[in-house]
C-alpha cells in the first residue's frame, strides 16, 4: 500500500521510480504521479538534461487545449514498482515523472480514496 | 591566428603586451600546444554562451545531423510502406540499419541498437501512412 502525497492539492497517488540512461546505466530517483489521462509518459526536462539523453524520433503531442505540437521523444529504461521498463517517454517542465497508460496498463492498479492509498501490482491482488 | 612561443619566464610578459591579445593567440611550449589567449570581452562573451548552452534543455532533435535522418526517412517512407508497413525502422547516416519485429515498440529497437552500436543519434520511427497523434489531457491548475 502506498499512501498519496498530501503536499499537493488534492492529494495525489505518487510513487518513487528511476530513470536509466539506456547505455551507462546512470540513474536518478523522482517522484511519479500516475496519469490515466497520458497516452505515454514523460520525464522532467533536467532528467534528459543531466542524463544527455539523445532523441529518437519527434511524435505530434495533443493536450487538453486540442492543440497538437511536435516534441521529441526519448528511449529509457525505468524501474517502477520492482519492474524495469523499456520506454519511450516525452519531457515536461514538471520536477517529476508522470505515468501515463503506456506502463499503468500493465499494473494492477487499486485507488482508495477516502484513505489516500493505493496499491500497484503486475499480478492481481488476493 | 598568431602563435606566440613561451622558452623563458619573461616570454610570459611579452605575450601580455596588450597590442599582441586584440586577436587570439596559440602559445606553444617545448613545441606543444598549450593555452589560446583570447580577448578578455570574446572570453566573457564564450562564458556567457557556455553558460546558455548549460542551462538549455539538450535538444538533440533540432541537430542537423538528425534532421538529416528525418529528411532521409521521409525520401524512403513510400517504399518502406509497402514493404513494411507498421514496423519500426531505424535509420542511421542516411540507411536503414534495422528493421523491427512485428511487436517491437520504438523503445525496444532504439534501446537494442544503443546497446549493438553505442548511444549514437540514430532516428527510429514507426512506418504509417499518418503519424498517430498522442494525447497528454490531463490538465493541471496553476495555483497562484
Amino acid at each position: 500500500m502506498i499512501v498519496y502525497n498530501r503536499n499537493v492539492e488534492p492529494p495525489t497517488p505518487f510513487l518513487d521510480v528511476t530513470v536509466q540512461h539506456p547505455t551507462t546505466r546512470q540513474q536518478l530517483p523522482f517522484p511519479a504521479k500516475l496519469d490515466t489521462g497520458a497516452d505515454i509518459s514523460a520525464i522532467p526536462a533536467t532528467a534528459a538534461e543531466q542524463l544527455r539523453l539523445l532523441a529518437v524520433r519527434s511524435i505530434p503531442i495533443e493536450g487538453y487545449n486540442s492543440k497538437a505540437v511536435f516534441v521529441p521523444t526519448y528511449a529509457v529504461a525505468m524501474n517502477i514498482a520492482g519492474a524495469r521498463f523499456r520506454l519511450e517517454v516525452i519531457v515536461v517542465t514538471e520536477p517529476y515523472v508522470l505515468l501515463g497508460r503506456d506502463v499503468l496498463n500493465y499494473f494492477y492498479t487499486r485507488l482508495n480514496g477516502p484513505d489516500l492509498t493505493f496499491d500497484l501490482s503486475l499480478s492481481p491482488s488476493t | 591566428m598568431k602563435t606566440l612561443t613561451l622558452k623563458e619566464a619573461q616570454a610570459l610578459y611579452n605575450i601580455l603586451d596588450e597590442s599582441q591579445v586584440t586577436e587570439s593567440a596559440l602559445v606553444d611550449h617545448d613545441d606543444r600546444p598549450v593555452r589560446i589567449l583570447v580577448p578578455a570581452d570574446e572570453y566573457a562573451a564564450f562564458l556567457a554562451w557556455r553558460k546558455a548552452e548549460q542551462e538549455q534543455p539538450r535538444r538533440s532533435d533540432d541537430d542537423p545531423v538528425f534532421q538529416r535522418e528525418i529528411a532521409a526517412f521521409e525520401r524512403m517512407k513510400p517504399e518502406l510502406l509497402r514493404q513494411h508497413p507498421g514496423r519500426v525502422v531505424a535509420i542511421y547516416k542516411g540507411t536503414v540499419i534495422e528493421i523491427g519485429s512485428e511487436n517491437e515498440s520504438v523503445a525496444d529497437v532504439a534501446l537494442r541498437l544503443y546497446e549493438r552500436m553505442g548511444y549514437l543519434p540514430i532516428y527510429v520511427q514507426r512506418v504509417e501512412e499518418t503519424l498517430r497523434v498522442y494525447k497528454i489531457s490531463s490538465p493541471r491548475i496553476v495555483r497562484q
